[in-house]
């Protein structure tokens, strides 16, 4: 028997004692990744450094990440931007990303908080789990933030969140042998989506039918929570509800209880509206790829409009002079 | 509990440190423990369950006495038939209930009445084909006077319930298990280490092999008529792949846990997929519960048939053939039957039986022919063919027991064999992905080839390897399993 643990305890041991070390190397191969879940980890890593540092940034789901590019507004507004949409999460994460830019980065001067008709619906699954990897070692303040996608351990013990994560490990076997396949798919968190119009969302959603948004309250308290922090430490926030093509709207039961929300969100907070979805441009799919998301046109067509409508804005106006486009 | 779970990790330590410790307070401690071990095993799942399981091991235990007491053949008899139809009862009610109401209501709407259908859908306890099998064999065998009944509960109980076995076999017998149980068992640091490689080799099959197959099956199955027939042919290549890599490596983990604690069960797959006909395919799959049914109903029932029998010929066909032909098709048919509750599990089983009866059928023919063309059988061509045929048929065979109806199975072979059997696949699947399975898969099968005349492939590697070279192996197969883990999947075995 004793000969039997012996070599047990043998046999395990090295791989107890490189864990944390093999932990580190995957983490900060993997961090180098531009494109690995969805291009997240580039905006983390910027996020972590404290990089940002941005007198404007964008908030909001895969309809911010595709849709207003920092670019455009640090050329017309002379200010820097940065985009912080996270593909598929509602608010609860893009709260997170809020919370570690003032934490780490740069105050910002505005925040153009877009917003979805999901954007206060709580999703039972975390989707793109694999974009928290590489941070996720003894990082509490990301557990706290995620749910359903990970236990606890995996935030405690080395390693053992990679496992049956094959997709990483071929990323990181990429990233060692060919480093110049890693493209630069996000500039400034920002990715324009060069896309034809494509049915498959419209025939989904024509195949589940109507259905009715249900937004988490408690959700809802954390923005408000949010809108009354950034007002009290002199945060400008503008709403964005960016174009949605117009038979897509149909499907959601409840959209004018979920904008009528938001309208009462923005008189009570004082903040302005930039309402774009009874705009023109969510008649014509040449803007859209899908019916929630505008290809490349569409989203420089948005930006535009966008950039104009904030100019015209008390909020860019009262702002300092290295700011204001005039 | 799942034997390829964070909580089975914790679990089988715990059990194995305890049990090797109560080694010297005695084999009725360590059988204590086993029992509840294996009892804590199954009732994680559902504790309602395993209140079925207790009573029905209490049950087999008493009728298994009653069956052995000597003073009258009938009254044994009596109890027999007793045990046998508590148990088929009980397996019958959870397993085909839903499936035998509505074939009735399906046969009276024929004659143009309508019966509302039952919304009572009956959860079958896990196991249940498995260990009501198990107790059969441990009922017979006393009445056959093969065994006589124990006395002992403590080991009659555990026998019925050993938790490698409890959940999907091997269906070992009790008399192979009992002189087990009450023998005293030494640790051996030599099984014990080929347990824990059978164990890994297990789990590699399992979880990096079928369960990443399962993804691209799952796929082509629910969706197979948006796909060409080219990727509807290797969905149902990834199937056969998947259902073996899943059941073998489950028995291997079964095997590999129970060597753990001194026990020695059955080899239940013995590289199957190199067979080159069905006979020898069937001599290989599942062998726990071929030698079952071919102990305790093929045979049987041929011998039964055989004294009805008179005369050299019945319906113009040798009785010999004729009996064979017979217990095959009842045989097979109830193989499927014990699968599942569904058309595709019998059509699944009968294609089996009529492949081996024609196969019986031909062996005279197919020899003459080789004489006649002076063709060496053992010609390695020839072998080559044979394996694919065979392969060939096995997989088509294999797309009635994925599928969820037969109409289903029908149109997922006519798309297949469509003009698109031949076109470039294409699939909503991540191509990189894909690519890792297949090589991942065609590794598995190169290591299968040369472990062959080996219990498990795995063996291979031995003490004849350095131990640097033997470690490395297993550190890269552990490194594999981390890394390629498909999804945490079921076992398909489960559900039967």
């Amino acid at each position: 028997m004793k000969r039997f643990l012996r070599k047990i305890f043998l046999f395990i041991l090295p791989i107890l004692l490189s864990s944390y070390g093999v932990d580190i190397l995957l983490s900060n191969i993997l961090k180098k990744s531009n494109s690995f879940a969805d291009g997240e980890l580039p905006v983390w890593n910027d996020l972590y450094k404290g990089e940002i540092n941005s007198d404007v940034v964008i908030y909001g789901s895969s309809r911010a990440w595709v849709q207003i590019d920092p670019k455009m507004i640090n050329d017309s507004l002379h200010a820097t931007a940065y985009n912080l949409g996270i593909n598929g999460h509602s608010f609860n994460s893009q709260y997170f990303r809020h919370s570690l830019l003032l934490r780490l980065n740069r105050k910002p001067k505005i925040i153009i908080q877009t917003l979805d008709i999901t954007s206060f619906e709580k999703n039972s699954d975390l989707y793109n789990p694999d974009q928290y990897l590489p941070y996720m070692l003894d990082n509490r303040e990301m557990q706290t933030s995620t749910y359903n996608g990970f236990a606890s351990i995996d935030y405690k013990v080395p390693v053992i969140r990679y496992y049956g994560k094959k997709e990483a490990f071929l990323e990181i076997i990429k990233l060692i042998l060919r480093p110049e396949s890693n493209k630069v798919v996000r500039v400034r968190g920002y990715q324009a989506k060069e896309l034809m119009w494509n049915d498959d969302l419209m025939l989904a959603q024509r195949k589940l039918g109507s259905f009715e948004v249900k937004s988490d309250t408690s959700m809802i308290h954390t923005f408000e929570n949010y809108l009354k922090e950034c007002n009290q430490q002199n945060i400008n926030i503008v709403f964005v509800f960016t174009p949605v093509f117009i038979e897509g709207q149909k499907f959601v039961i409840n959209w004018s209880e979920i904008m009528k929300l938001y309208y009462q969100l923005s008189k009570k907070y004082s903040i302005p509206y930039f309402d774009y979805s009874s705009d023109s441009m969510s008649f014509h799919k040449e803007y859209f790829y899908n019916s929630g998301h505008l290809n490349k046109i569409g989203s420089k067509h948005i930006t535009a409009k966008l950039i104009n409508d904030l100019k015209e804005s008390p909020v860019v106006k009262k702002l300092s002079p290295e700011i204001h486009p005039n | 509990m799942l034997f390829n779970s964070i909580t089975f990790a914790i679990f089988l330590p715990i059990v194995f440190s305890l049990y090797w410790y109560l080694n010297n307070f005695g084999l009725r401690a360590q059988n204590v423990l086993l029992l509840v071990a294996s009892w804590i095993f199954y009732g994680w799942w559902d504790w309602r369950f395993l209140l079925l399981l207790i009573t029905m091991s209490v049950l087999n235990y008493f009728i298994g006495i009653e069956i052995d007491k000597n003073d009258s053949k009938k009254r044994s008899k009596i109890w027999l038939i007793f045990g046998l139809t508590i148990n088929l009862g009980i397996l019958g009610f959870f397993k085909y209930f839903n499936f035998f109401i509505d074939g009735f209501i399906d046969l009276i709407s024929l004659i143009g009445y309508s019966l509302p259908r039952s919304t009572t859908k009956i959860i079958l306890p896990l196991g249940i084909s498995f260990y009501t099998f198990i107790s059969l064999s441990y009922l017979i065998n006393i009445f056959k006077q093969n065994q006589k009944a124990n006395r002992k509960i403590i080991d009659v109980l555990l026998s019925l319930s050993f938790f490698p076995i409890i959940l999907a076999g091997p269906i070992q017998r009790p008399s192979s298990l009992l002189p087990q149980i009450a023998k005293k068992r030494e640790f051996s640091c030599e099984m014990s280490t080929q347990g824990l490689k059978q164990i890994i080799w297990g789990l590699f099959t399992k979880v990096v092999i079928a369960d990443n197959l399962a993804l691209f099956v799952d796929e082509v199955f629910s969706n197979y008529p948006n796909y060409r027939g080219s990727v509807l042919l290797i969905g149902a290549v990834f199937y056969a792949v998947q259902i073996y890599a899943d059941f073998s490596g489950y028995s291997n983990m079964a095997i590999g846990i129970a060597k753990l604690f001194g026990f020695s069960l059955m080899q239940n797959f013995a590289y199957p997929y190199f067979s080159r006909d069905i006979t020898e395919f069937w001599k290989k799959w599942h062998i726990s519960l071929t030698t079952w049914f071919r102990d305790y109903l093929f045979l049987p029932l041929s011998f039964a048939i055989s004294w009805k029998i008179k005369g050299e010929k019945v319906f113009f066909i040798r009785s010999v053939l004729f009996i064979y032909i017979l217990t095959s098709i009842i045989t097979w048919f109830l193989t499927g039957l014990w699968h599942g509750a569904n058309y595709t599990f019998i059509i699944w089983g009968m294609i089996h039986g009529l492949l081996l009866i024609f196969y019986r059928l031909q062996i005279r023919t197919r020899k003459r022919l080789f004489q006649k063309f002076k063709i060496n059988s053992n010609n390695k061509l020839i072998i080559f063919v044979e394996f694919l045929v065979t392969m060939c048929i096995i997989t088509i065979a294999w797309i009635f027991f994925r599928s969820d109806t037969v109409e289903h199975a029908i149109n997922y072979i006519n798309l297949m064999f469509s003009d698109s059997l031949f076109s470039i696949p294409k699939f909503h699947f991540s191509r990189k992905i894909f690519l890792v399975i297949t090589i991942l898969t065609v590794a598995f099968f190169v290591i299968e080839w040369f472990g062959r005349n080996n219990e498990y492939a795995l063996a291979c590697v031995g003490t004849k390897q350095p131990l640097v070279a033997r470690w490395i192996v297993y550190y890269l197969l552990l490194f594999i399993i981390f890394f390629f883990a498909g999804s945490n999947i079921q076992f398909i075995y489960f559900q039967f």
